[in-house]
C-alpha cells in the first residue's frame, strides 16, 4: 500500500526568514531501519519536526502513514515515538514516573501506564536507577529513559536523534540491537538521525543523506556500500602479497586492498573478486599454501564514510557557486 | 487449580507483579527469579494476602483475597523467620492448625504427627529461640503442612541453611510433592527460589519471573528446547582451530567464527544441534584432536542468563 | 508455549482520548508542586482566615437565636457601634442601621423598600445580606491576597521550567496540543484556587447553615455557594492567565516570580497614590463648598456627581459619612481595624475610580459585582474591561510562547 508508507515527503520547502532549511525535499521512509545523515545544519531536525507537524511548510506535502501531520497532528503523533536530540524531561519526576507520564500523555490509562512503563524500562535495561529523579541520572540512563518514554505507547514508527550519545560501548551495542529488534521482530519503522556512520552501517537498511536542505543520496545501505565489483575481503597475518600472487595464478583475481590512508601495506587485506561460495575453499587452500593465517574473510563493503564523503563532494560541486564547502569544514574539524 | 489472568500488583510507583497470566495445575512448580523480581508479591497474591491492582487471581476457582474457604486449603511458609520465639514448635504448629479450623484435639494430633515427620520429634518441646535455623525452618514447614493443605506455598524455604539441613529439607519437600501426585485430591506445590539448583533438585516445573513478568514457564526440558532456537555460541577447543573452521564453515547454521588464543574456536549458530553433529563427524573423518566442545549456555544457568539478557534487551 | 513474551512486546490496549492529557498534566503538576513544603504550609495557612470568619457566622446565628437582632438594629440606628461582636458588628451595624431607602448597593433591600422602623427585623433578608457580605469580604481580602501569594509560588515555574529543561518536547512530540498543555497547566492553578478560595468559602457557608436554627436556611441562601464559585472563577481566570504568561515569557522562573509580585505591588501603589490624590483634591473642593455654604454635600468625591443613585445616597448621608469619610478621619463610628472590612464587604458606597489599575482592586470589584453588592456599571465596567484586556493579552502571549521553541 503506497498510501500507507510510514513517511512520504513531496517537494517540502521550509524557510526561517530568508534562510531555506528544507529546499524541495522529497523522500520516502519505508519500514525497517533508516539512517538520516548529514552535516550539522543540514535540516535534519526541521525534517523531523515537519513529520511531527510542528512546523508550517512553505510548500510541499508530508504524509505519515497516509495522514497529514499539519491537519491531524494528534493522530500522527500518537503513531510516532520520538527521542529528541536534547535530553528533555520533566524535572522532579523519577525515571519511571517520567516514562509513565509519557505513556499517560499518549492516552494509556492509569495503572496500565505504570505497568507498561516498568515493562519497557526493563527492556531498556534501566535497572533500579529508574526510581531516582531524572535530573540526577547519568547521561546513559537518561538516554534509556528517553528511549523508553518514546516507545512506551508502542508507536508504529520511532524517530531517534543520536540515540547512542552517552552510552558506553556495551550499552551502545545493546541500544542498536534494540532498534534492530523493533524493526525486525515488531515491524516498526525506525528513523535514526546520527553522525556516527559505523552505527548507521551496522543497523540501517537504508540511508538518506541530507545536505543544505536537499536530499543528496538515498538508497539501501547494501547497494550503496557495494564495491564496483563484488568481492571478498581477506584479512590475515603473513605474506599477503604472496597469497595475492598465488590466488591470481590459480585463476582467482585478487589484489592488495588500499588501506584507509591510501598506502598499500603488508599488514592490510586482500580483495578477492569475484568470490562465489564454491571458490572460497580454494582461498583457504591457497592461504595455507602461502603460509597466511586468515583472521577474517567476509564480503567486502565500502565504508559508508567513503560514500558519505563522496556524496558531499558531489553536493559541493553542485552548489559550488553559492556556498562554501562541507569538506573544507569537515577537514578543518579533523585537522587538530 | 490455580490461575492468574493479567495480574498486576503495584505499590505506589514500584511494581511487584507485571501482567502475569499463568495456569498452574497439580504437581510441583518452581518459581525462579533473582531477588526483587516479584516472587514474594506473586506468592502474596496467590495466598490471598494481597489484592491484585489489576487482573484476577483464582485459587480452587475462587478469589483467595480474604476468603477463608480458600485460605484454609493453602499452606504457606513465608520467607521471614518466625517471630514468636518463646513458643515451642509443638505449641506453634498446634496453634496454626487450630487457626485453620481444626478442633483442639485434632489439631494436637496433627501437629505432633507432622513435627515427627519433619524430624522434630525430639525437639518439639524446646522453645524456638533455642533451635537452630534448620530446625526452625522445619517447624515452619510443619506449620505449613500440618493442616493437610491442597496447595503448599514455600517462599525461599532453603535460604540460609547449611548443606546438610538443605539436603534434608529438599528431601522433605520432594516427598510431599511426590505424594502430591498420588493423593486423592490433586495437590500443588509452589516453591519460590532465587537458586536454580534448588528448583532443579525438586524436579519441579519452572516458572521464571523477571521484573515482575513471567518470562518463561514449563518443564526445564521445554525451556531448553525453546532456547535452542535462539542463536548461541559453541566453543571448541582443539589444536587446529583454523582447520576446523574451514571444514565446518559450509555447514548450515554456522553463522560466524571467532578465534580466541591458539586453540579455541567460537562458532555462532542458531542450530546448535546440527552444528554439534557436524563437528562430531568432521572430527572423526579428519581425525582432529578436539579436546573440548562446550555449548556455553546450555545449562539451565545459561538459559537463565539468556532470559535475563532478552528481558533487558541486551544482545539479541 | 513455555517462553512468554520476553523483552519488548506490543501494546494493544485501548487509549484514552486526547482530552485526557489535560488531566494528566494537571495531576502530575499538582503532585510535583505539592512536594514543595512552602506550598503545603501556605495552603494550610490559607484556611486560618476562614476560622475568623466562621466566628462571625456563628455569632450572627447566635444573635438570631436569642432574638437580639431587633435590639441591635435599634442600637445601630441610634448610631451606636456594635463592635462588641467583632467584624460581624461592623457588617451588622451597616446592614441593620440602614433606614428604609438606604440602599447602599443591595438590590434585595432596595426592591423591598425595607420594613418600617417599629417592625421586627426580617431575619431571612438580613441573613442573606450579612452572609453575602461576610463571604465577599472573606474572598476579597484574605483569600485574594493568599491566592496571589500561592500562585506566585507555583505558577512562575510551571511553564518556564519546561522551557528551561526543554520539556516542551515531552509534550509536543506526543498527541498533546498547545490548548491541552495550557489547560492542563491552568488546571494545576485552578485546583489551588479551589483549595484556597472555593473550598473555604463553601465550608463557611455550610458551617453557617449548620449553626443556623434551621437547615432550610440552605434553601434560602442556595445562591451563595454558586456565587462563591463564580467569584472564584472570576478571581482565577485573569490571575492564572497572567501568571502563566509571565512564566512562559522567560526560562528563568525567578524573573517570572518577580514580575508577578512586582505587578501586584506596583499596581497597588499606583492605585493608592491616585486615590489619595483624589481625596486630597476632594477635600479641597469640599472646603470651598463648605465656604460656599453648601454643607449638605460634604464628604462627596468628584465621581459622585454622575452617580445615578446620588439621590438615594443623599438620604443616607448619615451612613455615608460614617463609612466613606472614615477614610480621612478616624473619629467616627467605625473602628480603625475594621475599615478594610467596610471596603471589602461593599459597605463603602464610594466608587473606586482607579480600581481598574490594580489587579487586586479590580478583582475585588468584580467579586462584589458577582455577589450582587456592587451593581453600578460605572464602578464595574472599567475593572471588567481592564481584566478582560489583561486576560486576553496574557492568553495571546501564552499561545505564542508555548510553541515558540518548535519554530526556531
Amino acid at each position: 500500500m503506497r498510501n500507507d508508507l510510514p513517511v512520504r515527503l513531496d517537494g517540502v520547502v521550509k524557510r526561517y526568514g530568508s534562510r531555506t532549511v528544507l529546499d524541495g525535499v522529497s523522500l520516502e521512509v519505508t519500514p525497517g531501519v533508516t539512517g538520516l545523515v548529514g552535516p550539522n545544519g543540514a535540516g535534519k531536525s526541521t525534517l523531523v519536526r515537519s513529520i511531527l507537524g510542528l512546523v508550517r511548510l512553505v510548500a510541499g506535502s508530508v504524509r505519515v502513514f497516509g495522514l497529514d501531520p499539519a491537519l491531524e497532528p494528534r493522530r500522527v503523533r500518537s503513531l510516532l515515538g520520538v527521542v529528541p536530540e536534547d535530553e528533555c524531561a520533566v524535572p522532579g519526576l523519577s525515571g519511571v514516573e517520567m516514562v509513565r507520564y509519557a505513556a499517560r500523555l499518549c492516552g494509556l490509562p492509569g495503572t496500565e501506564s505504570l505497568r507498561r512503563a516498568h515493562e519497557v524500562l526493563d527492556w531498556c535495561d534501566a535497572g533500579q536507577e529508574r526510581y531516582r529523579p531524572v535530573e540526577t541520572l547519568s547521561v546513559g540512563t537518561r538516554q534509556k529513559v528517553a528511549f523508553a518514554a518514546a516507545i512506551v505507547h508502542d508507536p508504529r514508527m520511532v524517530i531517534l536523534d543520536e540515540p547512542t550519545n552517552g552510552l558506553d560501548p556495551l550499552e551502545r551495542r545493546a541500544m542498536l540491537g534494540r532498534l534492530v529488534t523493533l524493526a525486525r521482530d515488531h515491524g516498526k519503522t525506525v528513523l535514526v538521525s546520527t553522525h556516527v556512520l559505523p552505527d548507521v552501517q551496522s543497523i540501517c537498511d537504508r540511508v538518506i543523506v541530507l545536505a543544505r536542505g536537499r536530499v543528496r543520496l538515498t538508497g539501501a545501505i547494501d547497494e550503496l556500500t557495494r564495491p564496483v565489483t563484488p568481492s571478498h575481503r581477506l584479512e590475515g597475518d603473513g605474506p599477503l602479497a604472496d597469497l595475492a600472487r598465488l590466488l591470481n595464478a590459480r585463476g582467482l583475481p585478487a589484489r592488495l586492498a588500499d588501506d584507509e590512508d591510501g598506502e598499500t601495506g603488508d599488514a592490510g587485506a586482500i580483495l578477492i573478486e569475484p568470490p562465489g561460495p564454491a571458490r572460497l575453499g580454494l582461498v583457504w587452500q591457497a592461504a595455507r599454501d602461502a603460509g597466511v593465517v586468515i583472521r577474517s574473510l567476509e564480503p567486502a563493503h565500502r565504508p559508508l564514510e567513503e560514500v558519505f564523503v563522496q556524496t558531499l563532494r558531489d553536493a559541493d560541486a553542485e552548489d559550488a557557486t553559492s556556498h562554501g564547502s562541507f569538506l573544507e569544514r569537515e577537514e578543518s574539524h579533523a585537522a587538530p | 487449580m490455580l490461575s492468574l489472568t493479567h495480574v498486576t500488583k503495584v505499590f505506589g510507583s514500584v511494581i511487584g507483579v507485571n501482567d502475569v497470566t499463568v495456569e498452574l495445575g497439580a504437581g510441583a512448580h518452581g518459581l525462579l527469579g533473582p531477588n526483587g523480581a516479584g516472587k514474594t508479591t506473586l506468592l502474596g497474591l496467590i495466598t490471598g494476602q494481597l489484592r491484585p491492582t489489576m487482573g484476577q487471581v483464582r485459587v480452587f476457582g475462587e478469589h483467595p483475597f480474604a476468603n477463608p474457604r480458600v485460605l484454609r486449603r493453602i499452606g504457606f511458609c513465608p520467607a521471614a523467620d518466625l517471630l514468636e520465639r518463646r513458643a515451642t514448635p509443638r505449641e506453634w504448629v498446634r496453634y496454626l492448625v487450630q487457626l485453620s479450623g481444626f478442633r483442639r484435639d485434632a489439631a494436637a494430633e496433627r501437629a505432633d504427627r507432622e513435627l515427627d515427620r519433619v524430624g522434630l520429634g525430639e525437639a518439639m518441646d524446646r522453645p524456638l529461640s533455642t533451635l537452630s535455623k534448620g530446625m526452625r525452618q522445619r517447624a515452619k514447614l510443619a506449620g505449613a503442612m500440618a493442616h493437610a493443605p491442597d496447595l503448599l506455598v514455600l517462599d525461599e524455604p532453603f535460604d540460609g541453611l547449611d548443606p546438610v539441613a538443605r539436603h534434608d529439607l529438599v528431601g522433605l519437600v520432594r516427598r510431599w510433592a511426590v505424594s502430591a501426585d498420588t493423593a486423592e485430591v490433586p495437590r500443588t506445590l509452589i516453591v519460590a527460589s532465587h537458586l536454580l539448583h534448588e528448583v532443579e533438585a525438586l524436579h519441579a516445573g519452572l516458572a521464571v519471573i523477571l521484573g515482575g513478568r513471567l518470562v518463561a514457564s514449563g518443564t526445564a526440558g521445554e525451556i531448553r528446547d525453546m532456547v535452542d532456537a535462539m542463536p548461541s555460541e559453541i566453543r571448541i577447543r582443539c589444536d587446529t582451530p583454523r582447520r576446523l573452521a574451514e571444514l565446518v564453515c559450509s555447514t548450515d547454521g554456522a553463522e560466524g567464527f571467532r578465534f580466541e588464543g591458539d586453540d579455541l574456536l567460537v562458532v555462532a549458530t542458531r542450530q546448535p544441534r546440527a552444528l554439534a553433529e557436524r563437528i562430531a563427524s568432521v572430527a572423526v573423518e579428519e581425525r582432529l584432536a578436539i579436546e573440548e566442545v562446550a555449548a556455553g549456555d546450555r545449562s539451565l544457568e545459561g538459559i537463565f542468563g539468556r532470559l535475563v539478557r532478552l528481558h533487558r534487551g541486551v544482545g539479541s | 508455549m513455555p517462553l512468554h513474551d520476553v523483552g519488548y512486546r506490543p501494546w494493544q490496549g485501548e487509549r484514552l482520548g486526547s482530552g485526557s492529557a489535560i488531566g494528566v498534566i494537571a495531576l502530575t503538576g499538582i503532585k510535583l508542586a505539592w512536594t514543595s513544603r512552602w506550598l503545603r504550609r501556605m495552603v494550610f495557612f490559607a484556611w486560618s482566615p476562614a476560622l475568623v470568619f466562621a466566628m462571625s457566622f456563628f455569632a450572627f446565628e447566635q444573635a438570631i437565636d436569642e432574638g437580639r437582632l431587633t435590639n441591635m438594629r435599634d442600637a445601630a440606628r441610634a448610631g451606636r457601634n456594635l463592635d462588641g461582636v467583632g467584624m460581624l458588628g461592623t457588617v451588622l451595624a451597616d446592614t441593620l442601621g440602614r433606614t428604609p431607602g438606604h440602599a447602599a448597593g443591595t438590590r434585595a433591600v432596595r426592591r423591598e423598600g425595607g420594613p418600617p422602623v417599629d417592625q421586627k427585623v426580617d431575619v431571612a433578608e438580613t441573613r442573606r445580606v450579612v452572609w453575602s457580605r461576610l463571604l465577599l469580604a472573606f474572598m476579597r481580602v484574605p483569600q485574594a491576597l493568599l491566592l496571589a501569594g500561592v500562585i506566585g509560588l507555583v505558577a512562575p515555574s510551571l511553564v518556564s521550567r519546561d522551557l528551561r529543561a526543554k520539556a516542551w518536547l515531552v509534550y509536543f512530540t506526543r498527541p498533546v496540543g498547545r490548548v491541552e498543555y495550557l489547560l492542563g497547566k491552568a488546571a494545576i492553578l485552578g485546583v489551588l484556587v479551589a483549595a484556597i478560595t472555593v473550598l473555604p468559602a463553601l465550608a463557611l457557608w455550610l458551617m453557617g447553615v449548620l449553626v443556623s436554627p434551621s437547615v432550610w436556611v440552605a434553601v434560602d441562601t442556595w445562591d451563595l455557594p454558586l456565587k462563591a464559585v463564580a467569584a472564584s472563577v472570576v478571581l482565577a481566570v485573569p490571575t492564572v492567565l497572567l501568571a502563566l504568561a509571565y512564566s512562559s515569557a522567560t526560562a528563568e522562573s525567578r524573573i517570572a516570580s518577580f514580575a508577578w509580585f512586582a505587578t501586584w505591588a506596583a499596581c497597588w501603589i499606583a492605585h493608592s497614590t491616585l486615590t489619595t490624590a483624589d481625596m486630597v483634591a476632594a477635600a479641597r473642593q469640599a472646603e470651598t463648598t463648605v465656604a460656599a455654604g453648601s454643607a449638605q454635600r460634604e464628604g462627596r468625591t468628584g465621581s459622585w456627581v454622575e452617580d445615578p443613585f446620588g439621590d438615594l445616597e443623599e438620604d443616607a448621608s448619615g451612613v455615608e459619612r460614617r463609612s466613606s469619610s472614615s477614610a480621612r478621619s478616624s473619629g467616627n463610628g467605625l473602628p480603625r481595624r475594621f475599615r478594610w472590612l467596610a471596603k471589602a464587604a461593599g459597605m463603602d458606597p464610594s466608587i473606586d475610580r482607579w480600581a481598574w489599575l490594580s489587579p487586586y482592586h479590580a478583582l475585588g470589584v468584580m467579586q462584589a459585582w458577582i455577589f450582587g453588592i456592587e451593581t453600578r456599571p460605572q464602578a464595574v465596567v472599567p475593572s471588567l474591561v481592564s481584566l478582560a484586556i489583561v486576560s486576553l493579552v496574557a492568553l495571546i502571549v501564552l499561545l505564542n510562547r508555548i510553541d515558540a521553541p518548535t519554530r526556531v
